[in-house]
């Protein structure tokens, strides 16, 4: 699957563009120009060019450093708050397809009720409710996305369950843990990390979101949705600065999608049904 | 016995509607209810802020009834809800249900408007990708889509101002009134991502629909393949759509909150956001009620309309 993966052209520029913004985020101390919060009034709205290579904002701060830094706080959040939906997801819609009877029918309501909000109607009242903070906002990206991700997790797992080898391994004596986690998980674990891998866009997306709302994150926070937030004041004299941001959560966005597609191109090919 | 079968469906379906519900009820007030920051605080800083005493913050917590358990608080909430009363606004001061009915309208336009863009432009694109699978339209349609999911909508909404507004003046900035000129460009800017995922998401349910033995049938028949997809594919295909959209407008009425507030229309969305800053409890409970209400209605009617449009969904045994 991993030789599989790097043959596949839409994958390799899906993951360019991710290992570019993960490097973005990594380095940024080094790769970033200047000082991303220092702000200087008499060089606001510089051209780009010479210290500033995309310019400064309304307050004079480097705005590819500010950029760079955004990177950051996008990736904190996202790559976490996925890491415990699926760790959840995968427990529990295992757990509810395979145990059946009472647990299910809880699982099933508890799911419905979560399902009957839209996501992000519990993200944004839960980051408002918890107030700022990477923490409280990766709380919000789990409790609302949780549900959808197990939900998926239970019709691969009863799919799985149908089959032979499990019937037989239920014969030879396994336990049901020892079912759920040797058996059932490693065999639905190539669609969860498609899954996965395509949400991360969506979450990245969602956090700007946030910002730009100017819930999560304390004011002045480098983060791609606060920058936006912040530009579209001048939004008529500088639209450039509204632009730089916006290309980035969507090249980073771009890049976990292709990325996540290709993937399951690779684990699903054609005519192997969905 | 049928009929008997489909009316304890009914039934069930009902009840299990009644707990979704009660259970929506408990999770809107509790997200709202676990915020670290006190609301009573919040609202004597806001009202008052020159004299913030520990005595008026208890005073106002009283008067709200915030001093009570919280379960107390819940069945009070839930007493008004079922009178249609949730209470009044911390910050507008008037009752949180007329604030609703004022600022509704224009959320449920702006989604209806968009869903039926993105119907538009959804189901035609993936019926003709499906159609011509692998072709040029289809591999360039692949990946329009793909930036177009990608696309954080608050930014497309002001790409959409930039150019149609301020390079090319389609449309004002602030468009007055609640009339469609206004509501095109926040509209479009919602509707582009979710078009671009749902085109993916039709094409492939079309494309496992064509698989099917009626198809091949059809064609044995003699029928063009034009025919074959638009009078019978598409028809079948129908009802996952339906279902897709109606879960989409819910979607939708959250997602207006962004594009509401970059193009300045005051609707449920901008309310609901201003409310969550502003720490107006009896507003937010209210309206996430409310969007959930809608949500869940919105699941019910798709579930209601799909066996009318393919009866064989009824009951899920074969029609003799």
């Amino acid at each position: 699957m991993f030789r599989k993966t790097l043959k596949n052209p839409q994958a390799v520029t899906g993951l360019s563009l991710i290992v570019l913004f993960l490097m973005a985020a990594l380095f940024a101390p080094a790769l970033a120009p200047n000082e991303p919060d220092k702000i200087d009034i008499l060089a606001k709205y510089l051209p780009p060019g010479g210290a500033f290579p995309l310019g400064t904002d309304g307050l004079g701060r480097c705005v590819l450093s500010r950029l760079l830094y955004g990177a950051r706080s996008s990736m904190t959040i996202a790559m976490p708050s996925l890491a415990i939906v699926g760790l959840c997801g995968v427990v529990l819609g295992t757990s509810a397809a395979y145990l059946g009877g009472a647990a299910e029918r809880v699982f099933i309501i508890v799911c419905d009720i979560f399902m009957a909000f839209p996501p992000l109607v519990i993200a944004i009242s839960l980051v408002g409710a918890l107030g700022t903070g990477i923490v409280n906002i990766v709380a919000a990206v789990f409790f609302s996305a949780w549900v959808w991700f197990a939900r998926l997790v239970r019709t691969w797992a009863l799919a799985e369950k149908g089959k032979d080898y499990i019937i037989s391994s239920q014969i030879a004596g396994c336990s049901r843990t020892g079912i759920i986690f040797r058996h059932i998980i490693p065999n639905i674990l190539p669609q969860c990390v498609v899954f996965l891998s395509t949400s991360v866009a969506s979450v990245i997306i969602m956090v700007s979101g946030f910002a730009f709302l100017g819930l999560g994150f304390p004011a002045g926070t480098a983060e791609w949705g606060a920058i936006l937030n912040e530009a579209q004041a001048n939004f008529h004299t500088h639209p450039e600065i509204l632009l730089y941001p916006g290309f980035c959560i969507l090249l980073a966005a771009v890049g976990f999608n292709l990325f996540g597609e290709a993937l399951r191109d690779i684990v699903t090919p054609e005519g192997a049904g969905q | 016995m049928k009929i008997q079968k489909r009316g304890l469906r009914a039934k069930n379906r009902a009840a299990m509607l009644l707990i979704v519900l009660f259970g929506v009820s408990i999770l809107s007030f509790a997200l709202s209810a676990i915020s670290p920051i006190d609301p009573a605080e919040a609202y004597a800083r806001r009202t008052n802020f020159l004299s913030v005493t520990p005595e008026r913050i208890a005073e106002i917590r009283v008067q709200m009834g915030l001093d009570k358990p919280i379960h107390i608080q819940y069945m009070s909430w839930l007493r008004g809800v079922l009178k249609g009363d949730f209470g009044i606004s911390l910050t507008s001061r008037k009752p949180v249900t007329a604030d609703i009915a004022a600022y509704l309208p224009l959320t449920l336009k702006l989604s209806g408007l968009s869903l039926l863009l993105v119907a538009a432009l959804s189901i035609p694109i993936a019926a003709v990708c499906a159609m011509r699978k692998n072709g040029v339209f289809d591999h360039i349609t692949r990946g329009i889509t793909i930036v177009g999911l990608s696309m954080p909508n608050f930014w497309l909404g002001f790409l959409l101002l930039l150019v149609f507004a301020v390079m090319l003046p389609v449309f004002k900035v602030v468009e007055t009134g609640g009339g469609l000129r206004a509501l095109f460009l926040p509209a479009l800017a919602l509707a582009i991502p979710i078009a671009s995922s749902s085109i993916r998401i039709f094409r492939a349910t079309i494309l496992a629909e064509m698989n099917k033995d009626y198809v091949a049938f059809a064609r044995a028949r003699g029928l063009s393949e034009r025919r074959v997809l638009w009078m019978h594919v598409l028809k079948n295909a129908l009802p996952s759509m339906v279902t897709m959209l109606c879960q989409l407008f819910g979607y939708m009425l959250a997602g207006c909150a962004v594009l509401e507030k970059i193009f300045s229309l005051g609707g449920l969305g901008s309310y609901l956001v201003d409310a969550i800053i502003g720490r107006d409890l009896p507003a937010i409970n209210g309206c996430v009620f409310v969007i959930a209400l809608i949500f869940v209605a919105a699941n019910t009617f798709a579930d209601i309309l799909n066996p009318l449009i393919a009866p064989r969904m009824a009951g899920g045994s074969v029609r003799v």
